[in-house]
């Protein structure tokens, strides 16, 4: 076993030895940090699109410390023209206060006709909503209480690129975290 | 103790003198301290990280963002600063090559929790794929600072994890960005999936790795041949289905072609090891593809018997590789599993209480022959087992 201990830098010089180490030990942080500020410019440079929520199934709508939704894009599947699955983008129309008007359609054509454009292949992913350990009961319900009511909406940040990010999950046109800090946690404790 | 217990039985026969158990209780309890540390520090790092990520999953709300995520990077920053301590100390005492591992296991799996928190915080709903690919690129440098096999073991894991979601994504890449059609794309993939250890085992040979990190090598080389092993005990359970599928066929040219030239290379990626593994490692690969393919070779009924006689057959082969490389345990192993698997051949076969008591008692008149025989054999097998491991021994093998 000692012999496998033995420093593998020790053969090179001190100064590469240590610049290797460097590059090993900050390049993780880096990419921490990149990740954040890419998330940071993302959320600052889009477009903010809402869009109106269902639930998969009442029964299965807490998995784990996230919320499952299903988002209800406003078809007009009349003018959907993408053929196969092949760079397709979701064509958005803005609609004023309503959530925007949604058709299909390849993506060079969505990019220069569309008021905004979200890749298509993304839509799987926009199927989930982060909450804290201890408000998850409390946050099933009040998501539950509010699609019985269609009154719960999630807000996208799409950017030039028809990247999507989830903002935030607006409840009666609040964020779900200022519901749940108006409201006792017994249930929770 | 179960040392101890020898060492004494042995003294009170006369066959050992009492210096003699005291020198080797001495020397076994030196030996014997490190790997008990280094195990404990493993699972220590382990447990950490475990714990960690259990933090980020209760995703907790009185913390604002920014100070989770401040605190998180902090954190980083301090394993990180630690660790080029200890790196970077010019005397390397046992204890601080065990901090360094225990901090590179630490620092690996808290870079991995920071991702899942980066990922809560900003609601991101990448695929899982896209997180591991990243965080195994991105910690394959750290990872090499290490030396132990808990690391390796860890390492393997998260990297095969990486290796199967990320085949997902890049097989929806390839059909959807790139519009390649599906029948091309998913035998190579499925073929991929298959070929996990041989890319693994390539891995583990990289000259650099096997001069540097000799027993991180191994451990990914043993990982990979496990799960080889495994392969060709699972591959029995075709004959059990009816399968068809038009890709089969494209799939045994790709996985053929490939163990083709990883037993061709066999002798090469394995130099140090001897001839009489190397026979043991091919008749095992060739063995396991064998039955791949005469598994996945027909459609249209299912045939039990032929299944568990092929298991039969490759257990043998793998108890005589055991032989071979002077692994005394598998051998133990494998010769144990066929006795089983003999019994198990009848509860599967027939169906009737007749012919399962008839199937039993056969079966089990079988398996007391074969354990006559091996009680037999014994002596001259545990010879030959330590004949074998004295002659890789000399030969520098493993």
């Amino acid at each position: 076993m000692t012999d496998a201990m033995t420093d593998s830098m020790s053969d090179k010089k001190p100064s590469s030895h240590k610049r290797w180490l460097i590059f090993a030990l900050a390049l993780p942080i880096i990419v921490l940090c990149l990740l954040i500020v890419r998330a940071e410019i993302h959320i600052g440079q889009s477009k903010v699109w809402t869009f109106d929520v269902g639930g998969y199934d009442p029964r299965d709508l807490l998995r784990g410390h996230y919320l499952r939704f299903n988002i209800q894009f406003d078809w007009q599947s009349e003018a959907n023209s993408c053929q196969g699955d092949n760079d397709c983008c979701l064509c958005l129309t803005d609609n004023g206060d309503s959530p925007p008007k949604v058709y299909e359609t390849s993506c060079p054509v969505a990019k220069t006709q569309c008021d905004g454009f979200m890749r298509s292949e993304f839509r799987r992913e926009l199927n989930r909503y982060y909450v804290a350990e201890t408000d998850a009961k409390r946050a099933e319900t009040i998501l539950l209480a509010a699609q019985a009511k269609n009154d719960a909406k999630i807000t996208l940040a799409i950017n030039q690129a028809g990247t999507p990010q989830i903002v935030d999950l607006l409840i009666a046109g609040r964020t779900l975290e200022s519901h749940l800090e108006s409201t006792e946690q017994p249930e929770d404790k | 103790m179960r040392l101890v217990k020898k060492l004494n039985e042995w003294h009170q026969q006369g066959l050992i003198d009492n210096a003699t158990v005291s020198n080797i209780v001495a020397y076994e309890q030196g030996a014997s301290k490190p790997i008990a540390l280094w195990a404990a520090g493993g699972i220590g790092a382990l447990t950490i990280i475990i714990g960690l990520v259990s933090v980020v999953a209760a995703n907790w709300a009185q913390t604002p963002d920014e100070v989770k995520l401040g605190v998180d990077l902090l954190i980083a920053v301090l394993i990180a600063f630690a660790l080029f301590k200890v790196c970077t100390r010019q005397a390397q005492h046992e204890q601080f090559l065990w901090l360094r591992e225990v901090l590179v296991i630490t620092y690996y799996g808290f870079v991995l929790a920071s991702m899942a928190l980066i990922g809560q915080t900003y609601q991101l709903g990448g695929s899982i794929a896209k997180l591991l690919a990243v965080w195994t690129i991105v910690c394959l440098p750290l990872v090499l600072l290490g030396r132990g096999r808990i690391l390796a073991a860890l390492w393997v894991t998260g990297s095969a994890l990486t290796w199967t979601f990320g085949l997902e994504e890049f097989y929806r890449f390839l059909t959807q960005s790139l519009g390649i059609n599906k029948q091309w794309v998913e035998p190579a993939i499925v073929s991929l999936y298959l070929l996990a250890p041989v890319v693994f085992i390539l891995l583990s040979r990289i000259p650099w790795l096997l001069r540097h990190r000799p027993l991180m090598a191994d451990h990914i080389s043993r990982w990979s041949w496990l799960a080889i092993v495994v392969l060709g005990f699972v591959f029995q359970f075709l004959w059990y289905e009816r399968i068809y599928d038009p890709m089969i066929p494209a799939v045994v040219v790709i996985c053929s072609i490939a163990i083709g030239l990883l037993l061709w290379w066999i002798p090469t990626l394995y130099a140090t090891y001897s001839p009489q593994s190397h026979l043991a490692m091919r008749g095992v690969l060739a063995l396991v593809l064998i039955l791949g393919v005469s598994g996945s070779w027909h459609s249209e009924n299912r045939y039990e018997l032929v299944g568990a006689i092929t298991n039969l057959i490759y257990l043998c082969v793998l108890a005589w590789a055991a032989l071979k490389i002077g692994a005394g345990g598998l051998f133990n192993l494998a010769t144990a599993i066929i006795g089983i698997r003999i019994l198990f051949v009848y509860f599967e076969i027939f169906g009737s209480m007749l012919e399962t008591g008839l199937g039993l008692i056969t079966g089990g008149a079988l398996t007391l022959l074969f354990v006559w025989l091996w009680i037999k054999k014994s002596g001259s097998l545990a010879n030959k087992i330590n004949d074998q491991q004295r002659e890789i021994n000399s030969s520098g093998a493993i």
